[in-house]
């Protein structure tokens, strides 16, 4: 890792501003209109092999055309195909998280396979009060389909507003990896995993590894590059240290739909792109495809039409060609409690299955609102990913499709269904949901049975 | 163009509409934003000789505008997005980057002679410094100097009248016409 790490002190200089406009945009045109990508609304989950081999080919030439740019160096870090090639035969396949009992398996997936995938869910970086935290965790941790625990973002630290940069954001994330823990011994299960939030201070990373108050080795910690193509020298740091300390990392390739990436074509081709690159950089355990959509600001998103569509192409173009253990799905737009946010989960866990992705998330309300997450969202990613194990693409992609078309305008309105908090969903002494959840959830459930589904209660 | 006799203010007048179209366009997704960008480039280009012949020797510009996202936050495709519909649609705007201290906002609004503070925040644990700088400008005495203009994912209008902000955008497009209404409002 360090060998490629110097390439932030060697390479080339370039202004980012020609590294996006010189460089990257006119490449990534080139290639979409090179291979042909079209989006296409009629197969969200892609069955034409011969686009997936075309974004991922598309996908590989922009990493070794562009490179990434480190922003705090001005430098280009460029790769040669063979090194990238190699860093994807190396790649394990395989491993654990969590310990004892509850340590959990992830391992690469083929397209449709029939394997059930493991589910990492959460808060998802969704704000948490501190009033609620540790309900909303034990309301995670009890759910027997969640392997790992995906972290929220305390808002208050004994009434004090957390500010990223001070005291309070290390003391914050202290308490909450306290919380989480307790949330997890209450449930029976100590040894589950989490997953530590991404974004905070460099300086919280690597203060909160620790086994005794932190991460512990057998967690799991968040690294992602900067939009598009880029990393600084955090970033770099990050990878450093969890490198030495021992510690598994996620790590996402993110096309934004709407941003430098332009359309879903550009969006997946940038997204393999970074994938292949942070595979080769970062040596992550998990990965992440995230064509993000921007389209729908404030709100962001990938299950919508456009970013589904990039992100089952992105998985299964990278599941068909490499050993990455792959995970799917990240924020719905609609809020708990709503037939709309069990609607999109299931589309993203359909869609994840079939292409041999591991379902992650969600964020409800794009993971903004506070409180605003439970472990029925959880539950849901669990059922449907157990129930379509196997599910062949076809099939996939026509259940797809007639879930996204239930939500698809609301998405385009910009207004979605904000749902309620955890307080207002679930109660709070016996950590359960509320019946007017379950029976939002059963609904669901029997109109996902409908459409072909054997879900497993 | 001004060789065959053009005059600049008419050819200024025809290239803030096409900004406004561009502008449009985008917003509708018919372009994305790095052909915002590339666009908003060439007219400033144009402008540029354009305002040469002006009296005062620059295009009249709608305003100034200072923008930034804030300390501890790296997202700024949102806020980029803001300063080239902003630059199109005729404002000089000073971008001064992501994880800008809310001191150096203030420094950079008197710099450049700013009239709207604009800033962004895409994280719930960097929204808090949206409010630093509205607290600081109101503490330093300059409050009243500038209009401010808050943004971003967790960012919400009834956020930004809390902390005293003028004004909030959605998207980007709500951001220019806020920023218009705004310089029209001092």
């Amino acid at each position: 890792m360090w060998d490629l790490l110097r390439r932030a002190e060697t390479g080339a200089i370039i202004k980012q501003r020609d590294f996006d406009m010189k460089r990257y945009w006119p490449r990534l045109k080139e290639l979409v209109k090179e291979y042909d990508i079209k989006y296409d609304p009629e197969h969200l989950v892609p069955i034409d092999d011969s686009v997936l081999d075309d974004v991922y080919e598309a996908g590989m030439r922009l990493l070794l055309d562009v490179g990434f740019l480190c922003i705090d160096s001005s430098r280009l870090m460029t790769f040669e195909e063979s090194e990238v090639k190699a860093a994807l035969r190396n790649l394990p396949g395989k491993g654990t998280l969590g310990e004892g009992k509850d340590a959990v398996t992830f391992e690469h997936h083929d397209l449709e396979d029939k394997r059930t995938p493991t589910v990492l869910s959460g808060p998802t970086g969704t704000p948490l009060s501190e009033q609620y935290a540790l309900k909303i965790y034990e309301s995670y941790a009890k759910e027997p389909f969640v392997g790992v625990i995906y972290m929220g973002a305390p808002q208050t630290i004994e009434g004090l507003t957390v500010k990223v940069g001070s005291p309070l954001e290390l003391q914050a994330e202290v308490t909450n990896v306290a919380w989480a823990r307790s949330a997890t011994r209450k449930a029976g299960r100590p040894g589950l995993a989490l997953y530590g939030v991404c974004f905070p201070s460099l300086s919280v990373d690597m203060a909160s590894s620790s086994p005794e108050y932190g991460y512990r080795k057998e967690d799991l910690r968040c690294l992602w590059p900067l939009p598009q193509m880029k990393v600084d020298y955090a970033t770099l740091t990050r990878a450093l240290h969890f490198a030495h300390y021992g510690i598994k990392s996620n790590t996402a390739g993110v096309g934004y739909i709407g941003g430098m990436a332009g359309g879903p074509e550009g969006a997946a081709i940038t997204t393999i792109a970074e994938c292949l690159g942070i595979t080769l950089l970062f040596r992550p355990f998990l990965i992440q495809s995230i064509p993000l959509n921007n389209m729908y600001s404030p709100w962001v998103g990938e299950s919508d039409s456009m970013s589904l569509w990039a992100n089952s192409v992105c998985n299964a173009a990278m599941n068909k060609h490499t050993k990455m253990i792959l995970m799917f799905g990240c924020y719905t737009y609609a809020g708990p409690c709503t037939e709309m946010c069990l609607w999109e989960e299931a589309a993203e866990s359909i869609a994840g299955d079939a292409v041999g992705a591991h379902p992650y998330g969600p964020g409800p309300n794009s993971g903004l609102v506070l409180d605003h997450c439970t472990g029925m969202e959880a539950r849901l990613r669990g059922e449907v990913a157990c129930a379509a194990a196997g599910i062949k693409r076809e099939d996939a992609n026509e259940i797809v499709k007639k879930l996204v078309s239930k939500y698809q305008k609301v998405v385009e309105s910009k207004k979605p269904p904000r749902g309620k908090s955890f307080a207002e969903c679930y109660d709070t002494e016996t950590v359960t949901p509320s019946k007017e959840y379950s029976a939002v959830y059963a609904k669901v459930q029997a109109e996902l049975e409908d459409l072909g589904l054997k879900l497993v209660r | 163009m001004l060789e065959k006799g053009v005059d600049p203010l008419e050819a200024i007048s025809k290239l803030t509409e096409t900004a406004r179209e561009i502008g449009d366009r985008y917003g509708r997704y018919e372009i994305f934003l790095a052909d915002l960008i590339a666009a908003s480039e060439a007219l400033m280009a144009g402008m540029k000789v354009l305002g040469s012949e002006m009296p005062g020797g620059e295009a009249p510009k709608i305003g100034k505008v200072l923008i930034g996202t804030v300390k501890g936050d790296i997202h700024e495709i949102g806020k980029n997005v803001v300063a080239t519909m902003l630059t199109a649609s005729g404002f000089q705007v000073y971008d001064i980057g992501y994880d800008v201290a809310h001191t150096a906002f203030a420094e950079a609004a008197e710099r450049n002679d700013a009239q709207i503070v604009a800033a962004s925040a895409l994280m719930s644990t960097t929204m808090p410094m949206l409010r630093e700088i509205v607290d600081y400008l109101k503490a330093t005495g300059v409050r009243e100097s500038y209009k401010v203009m808050v943004g971003g994912g967790p960012v919400t209008n009834e956020y930004a009248r809390e902390i005293g902000a003028d004004g909030y955008a959605p998207d980007a497009s709500g951001a220019a016409k806020l920023a218009q209404e705004l310089v029209t409002r001092r």
